[in-house]
């Protein structure tokens, strides 16, 4: 075996080792020690994962995967299945996103948790995280990843219930356990079916199978593939499975960031990459694929617009721009869909950063009208919260522009005009919240009352550094209006097979229209961003108090802010309104209902077996005798 | 006389314990009952043998279950004396605390 | 008349002989002071001693009185399966009988008998020594389960085990009859030739098959057979619990294995039909049942009800993969659900009788490796991964989609969706919850009973990560069907 052959155990295997020493021996250790072994057990694989990416990028386009079998795990007569890691280009852009977008946040952690009496705990789960996520997207099988899906979910549920003492972080633990068990109900199946169908689980043979003439119906290919879209569905909350997410937001803000915006949510969206040779196969798939992330997109964007907690904003705008992903997987750009999940997991993972830094400023305050004027005090953290938010808005020339923009050109190219302006007005709603956000909280006056914290350098330099990837990754976009960025040179040939057509197309036609359209959207969403900050930042009272406005607008109107009174009540009003509905109606009574409403029913019907078991001998021989009597009746009177 | 007079002697018989034990609360009568259906099953394997097969296995059988059903009362009757000593009652019905 | 002597071959019992004699030893101590360990220290041996002596026949096919016990490599499969689960129970029993000041000869003889028991049920290959092992193993049972004569709990139990396993001996032995009246023989070595050579009533032998299931039912405690199952276990001890949740079913699918396989050709349909209702009824009622239970005892019984019906799918394609499926199942199913029952009697020590799922809160924090085991065991009883009870999941749900019994498989699975919620709970209690003083005090020697639950946490991710040697011996056991 060849030394990266070897190294490519090492990167799980690091964190894994950072658990056991934590765990076993942790104990012993102060809590120094503990930060120094858990941020050791994901450093170091960062540096080996980019010695190895270096060397990827080098090598030859024929030999970029590297692929290591440790052992047969499951050998029977019909399938047989490897303990083996891939690391071609599409997992090594995971794993570096894990891994830095981790590290960070785990040194950030240090700081963050310093008080919290669950350091040595936190810091177990979170390298125990770090451990399955990079098995997730380092296996070279169905089966395998299924180990890492599962493990993370199992930490995102003890990470989401971490400060068990509130019963809200209880309740969300156990909600995003019920919605993840829909999907996984959908991934073992989908599993199942790809073993009947392919007698394979390795990525490698099922898409040589698939790119051969295989001869497998539509119909079971469809099914498949619909069945392992449910999975991800669940573990990216894409609608309606979304409902665990913002309610997730109940853990420790490096959770939110790490797990619940930059990583775990995204596995879904690898996960469709992994599959696109299945994907592109199955008809209709992806087309449904791209209904499911645009609803989600804009629903969810709507939703971010309500809401008044920093964190719930950021969790709904996290489920939006997945929604943007899966815009990409649908449209069958996968590249695109891939660098969004980049440069979103990185300005993502800064904002919430950002934002818990602004909650340990304000002492644990969450409420967005409670802030404002924070750009006067917390300098450094409202400038890179600023960065991230233009990214997310997709400002040029940030990073968030580059890939927003290849998506919706995507889509464009793929659905038509229509479905191209509803995801434009995804990509406006998401302006617009973007805006109000820095408006209400950072700008306008200040509405807290007491000490604020200056946040220290370890808090602080994570942010700087996100910042600045947040800016740079736009690098990778260019040349823009061109398949061939540097990005997808660097992707190479991981959906060569499935992408060169789409390529060919692209190359083919003319680039006029989506350069206009590029601009034209840019500036209207630069517009909209800036006139959003105008709003929130100088009358957010206004725009929050719904029912006190007309008054309030009087005034407005006579303080001589016309235009910008008028633009509030065409539009932002409509859209609190509708985010509302969104918010209340559809999440809390109907999607909410339905969960909790399944659940009760199980319960309710649980509580029925219950009473039934009464306790009585008598009732206990009835029913050994109704099973005898069903089952000889059965042979006497139908079977012949 | 044949085999399905016997047959159905013994499927009467046996289901007279199978109705016994369900309707009867007396530990001692249940237990009564079941050695009913024992014997039922008896009947049947010595009718089987005599009629259906010129083979004397079902009638040696008897014997066996003959040997269980005495061990079966056996240890029954003393489960029977320690629940009586407990509970100071032989009815079933007022024994449920485990439910649920 | 002629008569011949049987062809008894006394080495084909020598194992039973052995556990006889011990037990029967085992009776003469009571009480005595200073004999704290001595007596489950015999009892183990026995069982150790034993379980070497079987392997050592591996391979040889030996036969005894007629050919009514035949020791094959299937049979050496599943008695070694129950010697362990018996060897762990004794060890547990060990425990839980000297937090309670007791230690009795008889109650060990007893779990030596048991294990007789099952051995004959899984070597005979004649429905009637297979009920006499049948009756051993349940006459022991039943006296175990109602030990403890002084609790109400323990009496209740033993007597609806006692009242209802001897209902149910009655119905199979009603379908022991049904099938020398249909072929006019018990073997169920020869079943094709004994139907082309009998009068052969087939509706008689479908009889026979949906009674014979009825049985075995009841030992494996599957749906509509179970409801004795959580009583029962609730009100045993909880070592006997431990035993009675696995050693009998590992005996009695042993059984099940041979019979289905013995009278598919003929009965197809109406023992796939009991099987598929018996397994459908199984995992929802189980699992759902399950999601209500507040006391852990009860929450296991009814898990181990749905655990079943997981199993009974396996019976489904028995002449393909579904009994190499079905064995790896059981075997892992031993590791798990003892563990599980191997910590709930550490936990149970301090707090007295019923055990409620809620008294473990937070005892992660002072118990923080029987946590970890829990977790390992509950993680594998919910069929994760990397968990040995994944790929027993796994495999079994396969072989189903294989022999076309794909909606079976989308029952399963749902329910093990559902089973999720109640197995997490307890983790999520222990890891969570605020801790509670009820059970910060267990205390007490626990060295052995720690050092053989972490083995058996081991063992359960050890054969999740690698359970090719497992599948392995299992395909050499079953190369004769």
């Amino acid at each position: 075996m060849t030394m990266s052959g070897m190294s490519l155990y090492f990167l799980p295997l690091a964190p894994a080792l950072g658990v056991l020493i934590n765990g076993l021996a942790g104990k012993h250790f102060s809590r120094q020690m503990i930060a120094i072994v858990a941020v050791t057990a994901v450093g170091v694989p960062l540096l080996i994962a980019g010695w190895l990416c270096y060397q990827m990028i080098l090598a030859p386009a024929t030999t970029k995967a590297m692929t290591a079998t440790l052992y047969q795990w499951i050998s029977t007569t019909a399938v047989s299945i490897n303990i083996g890691l891939l690391l071609d280009p599409l997992s090594m852009v995971m794993v570096l996103v894990v891994l830095f977008i981790g590290f960070f946040i785990h040194i950030y952690s240090v700081v963050y948790m310093k008080e919290d009496p669950g350091f040595r705990r936190f810091f177990v789960y979170m390298n125990l995280f770090i451990f399955f996520m990079i098995i997730l997207v380092m296996a070279d099988n169905l089966a395998l990843m299924f180990v890492g899906w599962e493990g993370v979910g199992l930490c995102s549920y003890l990470l989401i219930g971490f400060r068990h003492e509130k019963k809200s972080a209880a309740d969300a633990g156990r909600k995003a356990f019920v919605v993840n068990r829909i999907g996984d109900f959908g991934f073992i199946l989908g599993i199942l079916l790809v073993i009947v169908t392919f007698h394979t689980v390795q990525f490698s043979e099922l898409s040589k199978i698939l790119a051969s003439h295989h001869g497998i119906s539509n119909l079971t290919l469809t099914i498949a593939a619909l069945l392992l879209f449910t999975g991800a569905m669940g573990k990216s909350a894409q609608f309606p499975l979304h409902v665990w997410l913002p309610d997730a937001m109940e853990g420790p803000t490096p959770v939110s960031a790490l797990i619940h915006a930059a990583t775990m949510v995204n596995a879904g969206v690898y996960f469709m990459c992994r599959m696109a040779p299945l994907l592109q196969q199955a008809p209709y798939v992806l087309t449904f694929i791209a209904v499911i992330g645009l609803i989600t997109a804009v629903y969810a964007a709507l939703s971010a617009l309500g809401q008044d907690d920093i964190k719930k904003v950021l969790a709904y705008s996290t489920i939006s721009q997945i929604g943007f992903m899966f815009i990409a997987v649908g449209s069958g750009i996968f590249t695109a869909g891939m660098f969004h999940l980049v440069t979103h997991g990185i300005f993502k993972g800064l904002l919430f950063l950002g934002a818990g830094a602004v909650m340990h400023a304000l002492h644990g305050e969450l409420n967005i009208y409670n802030m404002g004027d924070l750009s006067g005090h917390l300098k450094i953290v409202a400038a890179t919260f600023f960065i991230g938010l233009l990214a997310l808005a997709g400002i040029f020339p940030l990073s968030g522009f580059f890939s927003k923009d290849a998506i919706l050109w995507g889509a464009f190219e793929q659905y038509g005009s229509w479905y191209w302006l509803l995801a434009v007005v995804g990509a406006l709603i998401t302006a617009l919240y973007c805006g109000k956000l820095f408006g209400v909280a950072f700008l306008g006056k200040q509405n807290f009352s007491g000490t604020i914290h200056k946040p220290d350098a370890v808090i602080t330099m994570p942010l700087a550094v996100l910042a600045f990837c947040a800016v740079g990754t736009g690098v990778f976009g260019l040349p823009m209006f061109t398949p061939n960025t540097l990005f997808s040179r660097i992707m190479g040939s991981s959906f060569a097979p499935t992408e060169a057509g789409h390529a060919v197309a692209v190359a083919a036609g003319s680039h006029t229209l989506e350069i206009v359209l590029t601009v034209a959207v840019s500036i209207i969403v630069i517009t909209v961003f800036i006139i959003a900050l105008r709003i929130f930042s100088i009358h957010r009272d206004k725009a929050a108090l719904f029912s006190a406005s007309y008054r309030k607008t009087g005034e407005f109107l006579h303080a001589g802010f016309g235009m910008d009174g008028l633009y509030d009540l065409l539009w932002v009003r409509p859209y609190e309104w509708i985010a509302q509905i969104c918010h209340t109606v559809i999440d809390r009574i109907i999607i909410d209902g339905t969960v909790n409403g399944t659940g009760k029913m199980a319960n309710a019907t649980g509580g029925l077996f219950s009473a039934l078991h009464s306790g009585q001998l008598r009732y206990y021989a009835v029913s050994i005798l109704a099973g005898v009597f069903t089952f000889v009746s059965v042979t006497y009177f139908l079977i012949p | 006389m044949g085999i399905y007079h016997f047959f159905a002697i013994g499927i009467i018989l046996f289901s007279i314990g199978l109705i016994g034990f369900i309707l009867r609360n007396n530990v001692i009568i249940i237990l009564m009952s079941v050695e009913l259906m024992l014997n039922a099953v008896n009947l049947l394997f010595v009718a089987f043998s005599r009629y259906l097969y010129a083979n004397p296995d079902g009638q040696i059988y008897v014997f066996i279950i003959m040997t269980v059903a005495a061990a079966e009362v056996a240890v029954g009757l003393a489960i029977i004396v320690a629940l009586y000593r407990r509970f100071a009652t032989l009815d079933v019905s007022k024994i449920n605390q485990l439910k649920g | 008349m002629n008569f011949i002597a049987p062809n008894v071959n006394i080495i084909s019992v020598m194992p039973e002989i052995l556990l006889l004699l011990s037990g029967t030893a085992l009776l003469f101590f009571r009480n005595c002071a200073g004999q704290g360990k001595a007596i489950p220290g015999i009892a183990s041996a026995a069982i150790i001693l034993q379980g070497l002596m079987i392997p050592t026949l591996w391979g040889n096919n030996i036969a005894g009185f007629n050919s009514l016990i035949v020791r094959d490599n299937f049979s050496i499969l599943f008695q070694t399966m129950v010697g362990a689960t018996a060897l762990l129970a004794v060890a547990f029993s060990h425990y839980y009988l000297k937090q309670r000041k007791v230690s009795e000869g008889e109650y060990y003889a007893l779990i030596l008998y048991a294990v007789v028991g099952m051995n004959v049920m899984i070597a005979g290959r004649d429905l009637l020594v297979i009920f006499l092992g049948m009756e051993i193993l349940s006459l022991s049972l039943y006296v175990l389960v109602g030990f403890f004569r002084d609790i109400n709990e323990s009496m209740e139990a033993t007597v609806k085990y006692f009242l209802l396993g001897a209902f149910s001996s009655a119905l199979f032995l009603l379908g022991i009859a049904f099938f020398f009246g249909a072929l006019g023989a018990t073997g169920i070595d020869n079943v094709t030739t004994a139907i082309e050579q009998s009068g052969f009533n087939i509706m008689l032998l479908m009889m026979a098959a949906a009674l014979l299931c009825t049985g075995l039912g009841f030992k494996i405690a599957s749906v509509p057979f179970h409801m004795w199952a959580p009583d029962t276990y609730e009100g045993a001890p909880i070592s006997v619990a431990s035993l009675l949740s696995v050693a009998p079913k590992i005996a009695a699918f042993a059984v099940l294995l041979r019979i289905v396989l013995a009278v598919s050709p003929a009965t197809s349909q109406v023992t796939s039909y009991t099987i598929i209702a018996m397994a459908v009824a199984s995992m929802i009622i189980g699992n759902i049942t399950a999601l209500r239970q507040t006391g852990l005892i009860r929450m296991l019984a009814y898990s181990g009800i749905a655990q079943v019906g997981f199993m009974l799918i396996g019976l489904l394609s028995p002449e393909q993969e579904g009994g190499p499926a079905l064995m790896f199942y059981l075997s892992m199913y031993i590791l798990m659900n003892m563990g599980a029952f191997g910590v709930a009697i550490v936990f149970s020590m301090v707090e007295g009788k019923r055990l409620l799922i809620n008294d473990l809160s937070g005892i992660a924090a002072h118990r923080p490796f029987l946590s970890l085991a829990m977790s390992i065991f509950m993680i594998s009883l919910a069929g994760i991964p990397p968990t040995a009870g994944f790929f027993a999941k796994f495999y079994i749900f396969k072989t189903a989609i294989e022999a076309g019994y794909l909606w079976i498989v989308v029952v399963a699975v749902i329910m093990t969706v559902v089973s999720l919620y109640y197995y997490f709970r307890v983790i999520m209690v222990m890891y969570m919850s605020e801790a509670s003083d009820k059970l910060s005090t267990v205390s007490g020697d626990v060295t052995v009973i720690a050092v053989l639950l972490g083995v058996l946490a081991f063992a359960t991710i050890l054969f999740g990560i690698m359970p090719g040697s497992i599948i392995g011996i299992i395909s050499k056991a079953l190369a004769f069907m």
